[in-house]
This record gives C-alpha cells, structure tokens and sequence, in this order.
C-alpha cells in the first residue's frame, strides 16, 4: 500500500496547496507530459514503451487521459504554458492544430523513423508523427441484408441505418460519402444531409460505445464503423460482418505532435520518432491497431484482420480536412437544425 | 385506505424505477460473459479479483476521496454561514445575491471547468487538485445553500424569538436553538455535495491533469468501447461503499435522529 | 459570529434618525455600521471563492464572446455583438432556448410527482424503514454518470430489457420507442434528481407534527383538504428548494441529453459542449454561455417570487 499512501499525501498537500503553493509543483523540470488515451492504449504504453523512453531521455513520463477534443481546448486555453508536451490526436485535428498554430513545426531531421512511413501518411500527405492507420468498414448483418455492393445500398427500407454522429471524425466521413452518392461531394454535402433525413429508418449513434451497444441490440442493421471495432463484435459471435464497397473506404491516420512551447522539444521529438518506429507498432498491432510503419511484419492470421499492406493502404480514401474543418461549425448547426429540436 | 394503498403501490414502483439500473450494474459485474449482460450469465468473481490488481484505479479513487472531503467540507461550511447570512439579513439586493450564489449550477460545468482551468494555468498555479477543489467547492455550493436555506425558511422563529427574550446571548441561539434545528438539512448538504463531487464528470474533464485523475474520470476514460464487467465491478464497490458511508453517518449523527424525532 | 440572532428585526432598524432626536441617531448608525459589518464579515469568504473562481474566469469567456470565430485562427479579436446578434435572431437557438427550459420544467415537475409521495412515506416512517428508503432513493446517484448513462440505453431501447419483458408478457405487440427521444431523456435526468427533490421535501416535512394532521382529521377535513389546506403549503419551501436544483441540473447536464437523446434532442449545455469541443468555434460557444446564464438568471428570480422566503 505504499503507492497509495504517497498518493494520499499527494493529495492531502493538495489540499494544503493554498497555503504552501510554491513547494508544491505538478511540473518539476524532468517531467514529461503527454496526453493520449486511456484504456488498453495507455497499458499498453506503460509495459513497452514509457520505460525505455524514461531511460533515454531522463525524464519522467506523466499521461494524461482522453482525446483530442479533451486535449486541443486545453492548449488552446494555455498556449504560452502548455499544459502538455506532446499529444495524440485524428488527423482532422492535427491539421486543425497546424492551422491554429499549436504545434511545434515538424522536425524530420530528428525524426529519422518517418522514412518508414507510407506517403499517405506523413507529409507532405499529412503534417503528423502518423502511428496507426484506421478503416471505417461497412458493417452489416447478414441476416438482414445482402453484402452491400455499393454504400448506396444502405439506403433500403428494410434495416435501420446507423449514421455516426457529426462531431467525430467518421460522423465528417459518413455525411461526405453520403453527399458523394447524391452528386455532392467535399465541397457541397447538402445532398449529404438530404439523404440522411430522407432515409426510412436512420438511428444517429454517438461514439464507440454507443455504437457497439446499437449493434448488440439489434437496433443498427448497417453503419460505418471501425474495422477493428466490427472484428471484436464478431469475434464475440454477433450476426455482423463488415465489406468495402465499390466506392472505397476511408480511413483516418492517428498520430502524435509537439505542443508549441513545450519545454522538452527534444524528447518529445525521440517521443515521435519511436510512435513511428516498427517496434512500437508491433507491440500494439495484437490489439488490432493497424501500423503506419511499412516496415512492420504481422503474421498472416494477425494480417487478416489489420489495414494492412501498401496495396491496401493505398487503396484508402482520405477526408480533406483542409476545406472539411473550417466548415465544422457550419456544418455542425446544420446537423443540429435537421436531426434535433 | 384507499390513499394509503395506492401510496404504497406508487413507492414501490419508484423504488423499482430508482434501483433498476442499479441491479443491473451489479448483476453484471459478476457475469462471467466479457460484458454487462442482464441476466448475468454464470457466477464469477474474477473481474474483483482483476479490479484489485489495478494500481491506477486505486489511486484515483484516493484522489476522488481526498477531493470529495475538501470541496465537502469547504462548502458545507461556507454555504451554511452563507444561509444563516441571507436569512437573517435583509438587504437590498439580497434576491439577486441568492440568485448569483447558484451561478456555479446554472453556468455549463464543463465551460467553468474550462474557463477555471485556463484562469489556473494563467496564474501558472502548478496543482491540478487545487482548480478541482475551487471547481467542486463552487458546484456543491448551491445544494448546501439552497438545503440550508430551505430549513432557515422553516424554522420556527418564536423558538429564538422565546430564548432571545429569556436572555440568551446570540451565539448560545445559534448553537442550542437555531443549529439543531437545521442539524438535518446540513447532513442532507454533506451527503449531497460529497456525492456530487464524487460522482463529478463534466467539471472535472477538464481540470484533472496528470497528477490527479479522479475516479469518474478514470472510468470515463477507460470505457473504449463497451461497458465492461469491471466497470460494472467498480461501479458496485462504490456503490457499497456510498451505502457504508450512510450507515456510518447514521452511526455517527443518528440519521433517524437527524431526519426526525418520529419512528 | 459573535452576533448570530436569527431573529433580529432589521427593517425596524434599518431606518436612521426617526423621532428620537441626534443620540439616538447616532446610536442608530452605530447599529447599522455594525450590521453592515456583520454582513461583510459573513459573506465575503464565499464572495471571494465565486470572485476567483468564477466571475475572474469566466470574464475571459465575455471577452471571447465578442471575437468573431476564425475558421484559421480559432477567433480573431474584434469588439462586435454579432455573435449576439445571430443567436438572438435565429429561430432555431431561440427554439433550442425554449426546448432547454421545457426540458427542466419537465423533469422537475417529473420529478416532483415520482418523488413527493415517496418523500412523504420516507418521512412518516419508522427508523430502520426510513434508513433502507434513504439508501435507496440515494442509489440513483452513486451510479458512476456513464456507466448509468449506459445501463439507461440497456434497460430502454428497442430490444431492451424493458421492451423485451413487456413483450414476453404480451403487454404489447412490437417494441416501444423508448428510447432516443425527449423523454428518455427526461426520464434519464429524473432518475439522477430525483434524490435532490426526495430529501429536500423530506426535511421539510419532517416538521409537520402529527398532531396537526391528528387536528386536521378530527375537524373532519378529507385527507384531499387537508392534503391541499395543510400538507401542501408547509412543505412549499422544500418544493422550492428542490425544485432549483433539479431544475439547474438538467438544464447544465450534457452527457445524458447527448446520449439519451439519440442524437435527437439538443439543449444548450450540449450545443456549447460542441462549440467548445468539437467546431472550436469559442466566440460563439461564449455568447451562447452568457445567454444560458441570463435565462436562468430570469428563471431563478421568477423561481425567488415563486418561493419567497417569507419572514
């Protein structure tokens, strides 16, 4: 119980904070903060990544939970004293960030491992420490429908549609495919919205867990959704499955940036460099989080459930976020003004 | 009898209504299936046992306590010094004064959480717990405010109005008369700010850092992407351990006492 | 606290000079010095606590809410209403504004019908009765807010829990849409408040004595009287402290509306919650924030006229 007693008096002088402000410091020169996720994510970060980097860098690693849309108001917040070194954020954000000015510019010199990285997924594709690669699949049950051969197929009067709701990445995604089915596209997704209010039987689901809660229910037949996520619902024994239509899939590129400021630039770029080496990609890819890193084997079970291969990757489609994220607010109180009140 | 029954009859249909999502939590963290299902499938202990081996649980649930304590204590006190003010004062304004003490409530907690974060960071303050503390000081406050007040607005003034003729010195009113009269509604205060505080999530998002990352947060974080037995198993301990903390308090104060003389 | 008489008549007092001539005069300002005092010493520990941090914080946030959003640079610095303007000009906030308040409205009012008769029981009960009852009308908020959010959306969807045991006992014919609408959502916010309006009704009517039922009774009132003549307006003051609170609650709630709701139900807290988060959009979020607090504001003075705290 020791861990539990220093916490203890962690927080007890906390408390006490008021009067002893400046014996108490979050910040100590050697600590080096990084936001990133919580869950199997940052275990995962604890047994094979944050020793060795503690090591080299002589630093002690402090994470901070969440997601980027925890991470990106409290940069904004504080942006001559970040609150973080580095985080991990989507890549709409990333280029939201760069827009904004809250990175650190890129550093490939010091970044050596980016070579290994496929073109799609650093710049001048992408302006981002790309770790992972993710699809958004067509999932559907098969009970209910036939594989669907196109994305349009999900337009059909016999099963609920699950549609993402717009305030995630794959919510932007969904509303383009949909635009790019009626004669829109990046630049015009009212025929987006159009479709979507008109379909017969819609159900807006909200994040991950919402998702998997609709699709156990029974009460989604079809939706974009994660691969990786669509494999753990079929490995529980669910009636799903998942295709790629004729039109193609997205995907999203996850990675990690600098914050402008930070006060351990160097470390935070060897931080960077080691997101995008191969052993750090192994380590989770058991997890199904899919390598950015071209370089990286996976054996040939492993392989099947991962966006995996150059050929596949490049087969992905990509948003652009440099026209979709000025339109977020836009967009967003069109959502809003069509699907509720 | 009629009445009586159907009183009856409603009760207990709000009791089923105010647990059942309750039993499903517990039911389903001793599932042996790999999420919450209802019924359980099986008996099982394990996710406990694979509770217990987590560190980062147990610390944050510690950072959770430590906190609940502070803003509990914090805003107990200041809130029923608050009350006592209002309903004795009558100054001009005093509405609007009342009004502006339940801001904390009315304001989106996550934008104060925001806006408290920012104001912390601008005063390069290096401690997470104290902009929590302030944060969940501020947001228990109404409850005491309001609780307090409500029972001042009850109290039988001749009480005092009696003693203070007999002679007794003011303070001797506040602590024989005044104070165990509004006894109650100040534990109800305790009970709701420390629960409030524990339970926090959207005040807090903002705020904890990583020096301190509290229970709900924690939890918040770590569901990816389904409610897992384990969760369920955290969800359950707290419970008990919120049912704990009310027995101790009736061990302690008495709570039939507190709320009441009948029975 | 040297001077804590609850009873002190200040309006008497509050009126300098009168017939009584220069001493007493004097003696009066004295008074009133003191007073003021008293008062300046009891609330200005709390002051300082809302003066740091709140209206310190948040004035960063009206200074924000007069930017103009910037697609670019998150907001650019300018000095307009326009943010104003737009949201006060639009229908649909307008309407959004109108749907939050209904939304408090509802669940207090849900809340006070589910809640009043069992607060009634909790506080003509025996001890160790009252003791479960507490424990259990508590329970709602010891459920951590997500994992209950959650069990919500199990007990209450198409397939849920709850469709599936009125179909079994043919109660109905097909699923009910229970969920993702406004009233899933009212339900979900009256499960976690309803603790709020129980215990505030409780200590209120744990002063109703039993002999003034007993009289009521004997003067051979109906229990509907004496329930309308009696009951109701000695346990008002507990109506209105709880009633706040549920209110304000719901209102500022935001993970509930946005995953309860299906999507479908948008409220203020939840669209500021996007604005923050999500479009980044600042300027616009602020200006929404300060006419969320103006609407409340009118709301808790209406609620102050309703519930005077009379002396």
């Amino acid at each position: 119980m020791t861990v539990s007693r220093r916490k203890f008096l962690a927080g007890a002088a906390g408390v006490a904070a008021v009067s002893t402000l400046p014996t108490f410091s979050a910040r100590a020169a050697e600590d080096f903060i990084i936001g990133t996720y919580g869950g199997l994510y940052s275990e995962i970060l604890d047994a094979e990544v944050i020793p060795g980097f503690e090591q080299a860098n002589n630093v002690s690693v402090q994470k901070e939970l969440g997601w980027g849309s925890k991470f990106i108001p409290k940069i904004i917040a504080s942006k001559a004293n970040p609150p973080y070194d580095l985080v991990y954020v989507n890549e709409d954000e990333s280029i939201f960030g760069d827009a904004a000015g809250l990175w650190e510019p890129m550093q490939p010199d010091a970044t050596p491992n980016i070579a290994e990285i496929y073109d799609i997924a650093k710049p001048p594709a992408l302006p981002q420490y790309t770790c992972t690669i993710y699809e958004f699949t067509c999932a559907y049950n098969p009970e209910k429908m036939d594989a669907p051969k196109s994305w349009g197929d999900l337009w059909n009067d016999k099963i609920t549609l699950g549609v993402p709701h717009i305030s995630s990445t794959y919510g932007m995604l969904f509303l383009q495919i949909a635009a790019e089915l009626n004669g829109g596209g990046v630049d015009n997704l009212d025929p987006g919205f159009k479709a979507l209010e008109d379909h017969p039987s819609m159900k807006i689901y909200k994040g991950v867990t919402d998702g998997f809660g609709k699709f156990r229910q029974g009460e989604m037949d079809a939706a974009l959704f994660y691969r990786h996520r669509v494999q753990l619902l079929i490995d529980e024994g669910l009636s799903l499955d998942f295709t790629a239509p004729s039109e193609g899939t997205y995907g999203m590129r996850t990675g990690v940036r600098v914050v402008k400021n930070s006060r351990n630039v160097e470390a935070a770029h060897d931080w960077a460099n080691r997101a995008m080496s191969a052993a750090y990609q192994e380590a989770f890819a058991p997890k199904l989080y899919s390598p950015s890193n071209k370089t990286v084997t996976l054996d040939a079970e492993l392989a099947e459930k991962h966006v995996y291969g150059a050929e596949k990757v490049n087969s992905l489609k990509f948003g652009d976020w440099s026209v979709l994220n000025p339109k977020k607010p836009e967009l967003l109180e069109k959502w809003n003004r069509t699907f509720t009140g | 009898m009629i009445p009586r029954i159907s009183l009856s009859l409603w009760t207990t249909l709000t009791l089923i209504f105010l647990l059942g999502p309750l039993v499903i939590i517990v039911g389903g963290s001793f599932t042996e299936a790999p999420h919450v299902t209802f019924p359980p499938e099986g008996f099982t202990l394990k996710w406990y046992a694979q509770l217990m081996e987590r560190e980062d649980f147990l610390e944050s649930f510690i950072d959770s306590m430590v906190l609940a304590v502070a803003a509990t204590a914090a805003a107990t006190i200041l809130g029923t010094i608050a009350a006592l003010a209002l309903a004795r004062e009558n100054f001009k304004g005093r509405e609007a004064f009342r009004a502006f003490l339940m801001s904390p409530l009315i304001l989106p907690t996550v934008v104060t959480g925001v806006a408290l974060f920012q104001f912390i960071r601008l005063l390069e303050i290096p401690s997470n717990m104290l902009g929590l503390i302030i944060g969940h000081t501020l947001i228990t406050l109404p409850y005491v405010i309001r609780t307090v007040g409500a029972a001042l607005v009850g109290l039988d003034k001749s009480l005092a109005e009696a003693a203070e003729v007999l002679g007794a010195k003011p303070a001797r009113i506040l602590f024989q008369v005044v104070m165990p009269a509004i006894a109650p509604a100040i534990l109800v205060s305790v009970i709701f700010a420390f629960i409030v505080s524990f339970d926090q999530v959207t005040i807090s998002i903002f705020l904890t850092g990583p020096d301190v990352m509290t229970l709900p947060i924690r939890i918040y974080t770590y569901i990816e992407f389904a409610i897992d037995p384990m969760i369920a198993a955290v969800s359950t301990l707290l419970i008990l351990f919120a049912y704990l903390l009310v027995v101790g308090l009736e061990r302690a104060f008495g709570l039939d006492k507190v709320f009441g003389k009948k029975g | 606290m040297a001077d804590a008489s609850l009873v002190q008549n200040d309006t008497e007092a509050d009126r300098p000079g009168g017939p009584g001539g220069a001493r007493d005069g004097e003696i009066a300002a004295a008074a009133q010095r003191r007073r003021l005092w008293r008062r300046v010493f009891q609330l200005s520990p709390i002051t300082l606590l809302y003066v740091v941090g709140l209206i310190l914080p948040y004035l960063y946030l009206l200074r924000m809410s007069f930017n103009i959003y910037d697609p670019m640079l998150v907001f650019r610095e300018a000095f307009a209403l326009d943010n104003y303007i737009k949201l006060l000009t639009d229908a649909f906030y307008l309407q959004i504004v109108a749907e939050t308040i209904w939304l408090g409205v509802a669940v207090t009012l849900f809340t006070l019908i589910v809640g009043y008769p069992i607060a009634w029981q909790i506080a003509r009960a025996k001890s160790h009765v009252k003791s479960l009852l507490l424990a259990a009308v508590l329970s709602p908020l010891l459920i951590n807010l997500v994992v209950r959010t959650y069990g919500w959306l199990a007990i209450l969807g198409d397939n849920g829990i709850l469709n599936g045991w009125m179909l079994d006992l043919g109660l109905i014919g097909s699923p009910l849409p229970l969920s993702n609408n406004f009233w899933t959502v009212v339900v979900g916010l009256g499960h976690v408040t309803l603790p709020f309006m129980v215990l505030s009704l409780v200590s209120v009517m744990e002063s109703l004595s039993d002999e003034l039922l007993e009289a009521g009774e004997n003067l051979g009132a109906s229990t509907f009287q004496i329930f309308t003549d009696v009951v109701w307006p000695l346990t008002w003051a507990g109506v209105g402290a709880g009633s706040i609170l549920v209110f304000c609650f719901s209102i500022s709630a935001f993970v509930t509306p946005a995953l309860l709701g299906g999507g479908h139900v948008s409220t203020v807290s939840t669209l500021i919650y996007e604005k923050f988060t999500f479009s980044v959009n600042w300027p616009v979020g602020s200006a929404l924030v300060f006419i969320l607090l103006a609407m409340n504001m009118v709301v808790i003075m209406i609620h102050g006229r309703l519930f005077r705290h009379e002396d």
